[in-house]
């Protein structure tokens, strides 16, 4: 899967390349609007990651210059802004998605995950980990033959492990992603632990195995054994 | 007291002043030459007497009296006031006389003649009269005149008394100013102009640096949080983690309040439309469904009753306004008590258990004031809460009844 990540934030940029790379992305970068517009009419992407807010140029023509090559390229935006205004401007002007900063990097990979899945019709709607098989489609879980009975949250919480397995997730990252930033919870966690720990429960009844481990102090984290 | 009343009553003060001393100046001025006139006519008495004394006459003023003295009495004249009985009236009256000593036909006599004076008592009477009915006279007119120049004269000034008190910065109405053709009043609406512009002007850049600030901020804000993420992967110490949490947790919250100070800016900017049409019921069960999670976590049951009601807002405000009310419910309801939502005619109230305030009521609605309970919390929420319900004219209030928090809005619908 190629990725092109347009951010003129050099530390941010960096931050995100090499994540999305340890997700197994091959990653280019662009620091600007000239250098994405060269190579974007050089390569062809699977994904976008385009900052809209760009010193030399709005990435909002990015964008269209971007549909207009490529049309089933996905892109998602990420602005610092949080507008109404520019999030319906972006997705009108066929943008995919629209992630607003300061964001989690999981956060953004789940993003892109899901951006793929949608825009690549003739990929697999499956997803298959260890032994758990989640169908994107139907939005099933099913270990073999068997299926496993989750409620919303939780099929939501288990995607959410299994894009980003292997990687330690912060109580914060969960939760602003089960239930969104704007609930102003402060510090409570209790809410994630019930949830994380319910879906532990069932995925450790259906495959014998505990997936998801406590990182003391940080979080919880999908690991294979 | 308003100035006009006070200048009137300056004015009127002083001409009561004025008028008193012109009126006693008049009296004895009068007094005066009518005493002269007397004293003439008195003199030319004395002298007709005399001259009947000398050619032996019988005298014949009434009232006069001839006496001889002895020779050795020195000439000599006065004159003054005295009561004299008046058989007819049967009372004392005032009389003028004079008494002089005069030497006729080589023999002393003392000549006396008195005249009446015709009532000084009337004569104070009618300049009293006269001046008290100048003084209410003048009364009068003043009141006229001010009457007529405050609804003539003054009809631009309070005019602009009133856009003034009516004016906000925040508003991009321009102030409704009226021009006269008194050069007080055209400075004072002139020097208005200027101070209302000037002041949108300030505020004008005020938010847009504050929308600006924010969003400066949230690219460095994206970096520490990236950053964090990161170090968060490596293995560390139960003590480095505990820090890396507590540093996360303060991004956060950073970030959260980075984001309510944009709305907020956003709000004060009007940058929004009301033309979405809200189904109330519908929207508050959406939100409910999306956080029942959260309250089935605390044991919080949640009822609600609802009776149809859509009204015109927009609908991302009123999304988030509901998200304030309910996660503001959610963190401040005890241990074991629940929450009741109702919309009934035009109002949603919001009501939970709880613990009474620790903050004056007046306070609730403030920027960053926030109960004890909850430091992690931004002190925002009831804030935008507040200025939605402003920027859509609605109006929300807030009481504690037996022990339950209410929020009430009432959402005037069309």
């Amino acid at each position: 899967m190629k990725l092109l990540i347009v951010e003129d934030e050099l530390r941010l940029l960096e931050d995100m390349e090499t994540f999305m790379s340890e997700q197994g992305y091959l990653c280019e970068r662009a620091e600007n609007h000239a250098q994405a517009e060269e190579k974007l009419s050089l390569y062809r992407y699977d994904a976008i990651l385009l900052d809209i807010t760009l010193p030399d140029g709005n990435g909002l023509r990015l964008l269209e210059f971007v549909k207009d090559l490529h049309p089933v390229t996905g892109v998602l935006i990420v602005s610092a802004k949080d507008s109404l205004d520019d999030k319906l401007k972006g997705l009108h002007l066929g943008a995919d998605d629209y992630i607003t900063k300061p964001f989690h990097l999981e956060e953004l990979n789940a993003r892109i995950s899901a951006l793929i899945r949608r825009t690549n019709y003739n990929g697999s709607t499956l997803i298959t980990v260890d032994d758990v098989v989640i169908d994107t489609a139907s939005k099933t879980v099913s270990v073999g033959p068997e299926p496993v009975i989750l409620t919303k949250t939780e099929y939501e919480l288990l995607l959410y492990f299994v894009v980003n397995r292997n990687r330690v997730l912060s109580q914060q990252s969960i939760a602003e992603h089960l239930w969104g930033d704007h609930y102003d919870m402060a510090d409570n966690h209790s809410v994630v632990y019930v949830h994380t720990n319910n879906l532990r429960k069932k995925i450790h009844s259906a495959t014998g195995r505990d997936y998801i481990k406590t990182v003391y102090g940080m979080g919880y984290r999908w690991s294979t054994p | 007291m308003k100035l006009l009343r006070k200048t009137t009553s300056l004015y009127l003060g002083a001409t009561a002043v004025i008028l008193c001393m012109a009126g006693i100046a008049l009296f004895f001025i009068l007094q005066e030459i009518v005493q002269d006139e007397m004293d003439e006519q008195l003199e030319l008495q004395a002298e007709l007497l005399a001259e009947q004394v000398r050619t032996g006459d019988v005298p014949s003023l009434p009232m006069a009296t001839i006496t001889e003295l002895s020779t050795d009495v020195p000439p000599a004249t006065i004159t003054g006031d005295t009561l004299l009985y008046d058989r007819v009236q049967k009372k004392k009256e005032d009389y003028r006389y004079l008494s002089t000593i005069r030497t006729i036909t080589g023999r002393k006599y003392r000549l006396t003649v008195v005249t009446a004076h015709i009532g000084w008592d009337q004569y104070y009477l009618i300049i009293f009269t006269v001046f008290l009915a100048a003084v209410l006279s003048l009364t009068m007119a003043g009141t006229a005149i001010n009457f007529v120049s405050s609804r003539r004269i003054w009809r631009p000034f309070f005019h602009n008394l009133k856009a003034l008190k009516e004016y906000s910065v925040t508003s991009s109405e321009p102030m409704d100013l009226m021009d006269s053709d008194i050069d007080e009043f055209r400075e004072l609406k002139r020097s208005l102009d200027q101070l209302t512009q000037r002041g949108r002007r300030e505020y004008m850049a005020l938010r847009e640096f504050t929308e600006n600030a924010s969003h400066e901020l949230q690219t460095p804000l994206a970096i520490i949080r990236s950053k964090i993420d990161r170090l968060s992967q490596y293995p560390v110490s139960e003590e480095m983690a505990e820090i890396i949490s507590q540093a996360r947790a303060d991004v956060s919250r950073l970030s959260r309040i980075n984001r309510n100070l944009l709305l907020l800016a956003r709000l004060d900017n009007r940058a929004f439309e009301f033309t979405d049409a809200l189904d109330i019921a519908d929207i508050t069960h959406d939100h409910l469904q999306r956080m029942q999670d959260l309250f089935a976590v605390r044991d919080i049951p949640v009822t609600m009753e609802s009776s149809p009601l859509t009204v015109k807002g927009n609908r991302y405000l009123f999304d988030v306004l509901m998200t304030n009310m309910l996660s503001n419910a959610w963190k401040y309801t005890n241990d074991g008590g629940d929450v009741a939502i109702a919309i009934t005619g035009s109002a949603l109230t919001m009501s939970n258990s709880g613990a009474p305030l620790d903050l004056p009521e007046h306070e609730l609605f403030d920027r960053f004031r926030k109960g004890t309970m909850h430091h992690g919390s931004t002190g925002l929420g009831l804030a935008i809460a507040r200025e939605i319900c402003e920027v859509h004219g609605w109006t929300i209030r807030y009481d504690y009844i037996h022990g339950r928090h209410h929020f009430s809005i009432d959402l005037h619908p069309d």
